[in-house]
């Protein structure tokens, strides 16, 4: 059963691949002419369509990661990097860095926004211990609060030095533009990905608890801080590179969750292959809903679709969970 | 407690005086000038005769939008147990953007859009049938849970931005130009007509809230403990929520978003006062909010606008509530 599932996500994968590769604003190099690899089709699949299909693959597949390790992290189903407040921090970073540095390389922007989302997310797992909860809705709530405080942060230095409209135009995830020369920071998250996937079953009992992890021989400080890196640094790149998407950390984990069970080192890759369809049908629907509707060519900022269907979904999952309990 | 009521009144005073006059800090050299001057002096007393009628008519609108707000997030409060909850979370402003993007995009240019009371009272009722059909749809299946509400409100207000954001994006500038100038409601572009408007409702509110006091105080013993003392929690929940429902609606169309000043207001003054009774935490919990939102908007004018009072508020107020958590170490 779970065997058939998998293959055809598989093969949903490839068949969403080739068509991400074969939608642009060229008409002309489309699904049937794309295989004719002449030298003109060549060389736009290697400048532009292809870094754009490994950002989707890779942005997706980490952002996913990120929210099921802080979903362990936290011992909460409800939490993701963008519900804590991490993404708003990483938001914090780049504009401090445009602040001080404005034209740097994007990798000073990176630097800084790992750090600031590094610190934000240590703040809210050491504040999360400290205290008890009497309901685990209250987890996201919590963070909610902590990521409007360091939002209102972020405005508050945007409106005082007038950079509101960069501010704004950093919100949104969108994956135009990703060619050859924007999008190689994405690379980031590979390594943070292969150390995920090593330590996936630390991850997995980690979410058990400190005294369950530690009688298990478990370091539970050490895969916790090693958990929060691997996020930052998945929520840094991503944000540097995309931008903010929205419920992507938060209903691909449960999705799979709820099909694949928790057992994380055999559904860490579902989860993967999963994330990137999501995204890839998000994206082949902004990239083509404007074109359908208006007929011209252009592209709604993909977070706008993801928002849409993932609140959708996230609603879905919401009400379902309390019939069950 | 009648110490610390004559210190909130005389502070609540003190803060209006503040506010009406903060404008001659900046305008030093004008007024100077001017009332110096013989030949201008009558024509620029009535001016600023004209200035401090709008300002006074700011300064009802605020503390309007203080004691609907203290009051509806202190009964929230007492619905959910809840200290660090407020019904702002409910996605009120979300729904606001939302209702003005899709009057704009559909119908524009109509005399919904054109004029504001018009338009006020729609985007009031529209905010109020929305929430009152998610309680009915929540509420009535989910036996009362509150949290589960407030949870799918800021899913659905996530909803409601991507939507308005993905319209934003197909209208034509000039369009966009209205949505802005309808969204960002703030303390300083106040409508006379609507604050005339909205004193009635408030007042109807307020009135409601006081007569039931004792009530609070029996459901803040929880649901069991109410129901034994004869008090229909459910019926009283459903009403409650309806009445919050207005006055948040009511005051995020006249003032905007001010979701933390609620959790300030009603938080310091449960600090101040350790005991639970609803009428003296209302009566702190309203003049704490009027001094912290009139202070606010007078620091903020005094820096020269750089900053928005909300923002302000809810830099402060995030700081302030996160500091209560860790100090009580539980939820």
């Amino acid at each position: 059963m779970i065997k058939n599932q998998r293959f055809l996500s598989i093969i949903s994968l490839i068949i969403l691949i080739i068509l991400s590769l074969s939608i642009d604003a060229r008409r002309d190099v489309n699904l049937f002419t794309l295989f004719n690899l002449t030298p003109e089709a060549l060389e736009i699949l290697l400048i532009s369509r292809i870094p754009r299909t490994l950002t989707i693959i890779l942005t997706a597949s980490a952002i996913s990661v990120a929210g099921l390790i802080m979903q362990s992290v936290a011992k909460n189903k409800f939490v993701s990097p963008g519900v804590i407040g991490t993404t708003q921090a990483a938001t914090l970073g780049v504009l401090i860095s445009h602040l001080f540095m404005p034209g740097m390389a994007l990798w000073i922007q990176f630097i800084f926004s790992f750090i600031t989302a590094l610190a934000g997310s240590l703040l809210f797992v050491t504040f999360l211990n400290k205290i008890q909860f009497k309901n685990e809705i209250y987890v996201p709530l919590i963070g909610m609060m902590f990521g409007a405080l360091i939002g209102s942060f972020s405005i508050m230095i945007a409106q005082t030095t007038n950079t509101l409209q960069f501010l704004n135009s950093i919100g949104v995830g969108s994956f135009t533009n990703k060619t050859i020369g924007t999008y190689e920071m994405i690379y980031f998250v590979v390594p943070a990905l292969l150390i995920a996937v090593f330590y996936a079953s630390e991850f997995n009992i980690v979410s058990l608890g400190k005294d369950f992890a530690n009688n298990l021989g478990v370091n539970y400080t050490k895969v916790i801080t090693l958990g929060i890196i691997i996020v930052s640094v998945i929520t840094a790149s991503t944000f540097i590179v995309v931008g903010p998407l929205p419920f992507l950390g938060l209903i691909i984990p449960n999705l799979v969750s709820i099909y694949y069970g928790d057992h994380l080192k055999k559904s860490i890759f579902d989860l993967m292959i999963f994330g990137s369809i999501f995204v890839l049908i998000c994206d082949i629907i902004a990239r083509s809903v404007l074109y359908l509707v208006t007929g011209y060519n252009f592209e709604v900022a993909v977070g706008f679709v993801m928002g849409i269907i993932g609140s959708i979904i996230f609603l879905y999952l919401l009400l379902r969970k309390t019939k069950d309990a | 407690m009648l110490k610390t009521y004559r210190f909130w009144i005389i502070s609540v005073l003190i803060s209006i005086m503040l506010y009406l006059s903060i404008w001659m800090v900046s305008q030093y050299d004008v007024i100077m000038f001017s009332l110096n001057d013989p030949d201008r002096a009558p024509l620029f007393i009535q001016m600023m005769l004209q200035i401090f009628q709008r300002r006074t008519i700011q300064v009802i609108a605020l503390i309007i939008a203080s004691v609907l707000i203290a009051l509806s997030t202190t009964v929230f409060q007492t619905l959910t147990q809840n200290r660090i909850i407020t019904p702002s979370l409910l996605g009120f402003d979300s729904i606001f953007i939302v209702t003005q993007t899709t009057l704009v995009y559909f119908v524009s240019m109509s005399s919904f859009v054109v004029n504001p009371v018009l338009n006020f009272l729609l985007t009031v009722t529209l905010m109020v049938g929305i929430t009152l059909l998610m309680y009915q749809m929540i509420l009535k299946q989910h036996k009362n849970n509150i949290l589960l509400l407030l949870l799918i409100g800021m899913v659905i207000s996530t909803l409601a931005t991507n939507y308005a954001s993905f319209l934003q994006i197909l209208m034509n500038p000039t369009e966009f130009q209205t949505i802005m100038s309808l969204t960002s409601v703030s303390v300083v572009n106040i409508q006379t007509s609507l604050t005339l408007l909205v004193l009635p409702i408030a007042v109807i509110i307020a009135i409601y809230f006081f007569s039931r006091t004792y009530v609070y105080d029996v459901m803040a013993l929880g649901p069991t403990h109410a129901l034994n003392l004869g008090v229909n929690y459910a019926k009283q929940t459903h009403i409650d929520l309806i009445f919050i429902s207005i006055a948040i609606a009511v005051t995020t169309a006249l003032v905007g978003p001010l979701s933390f000043l609620g959790l300030i207001a009603v938080n310091i003054a449960k600090e101040l006062y350790d005991k639970y009774h609803h009428k003296t935490i209302f009566i702190l919990s309203i003049f704490i909010a009027i001094v912290v939102l009139l202070v606010g908007q007078t620091i903020v004018e005094l820096i020269g606008f750089r900053t928005v009072v909300t923002t302000f508020i809810s830099l402060f107020g995030g700081i302030y509530m996160i500091y209560l958590i860790i100090k009580e170490h539980k939820i």
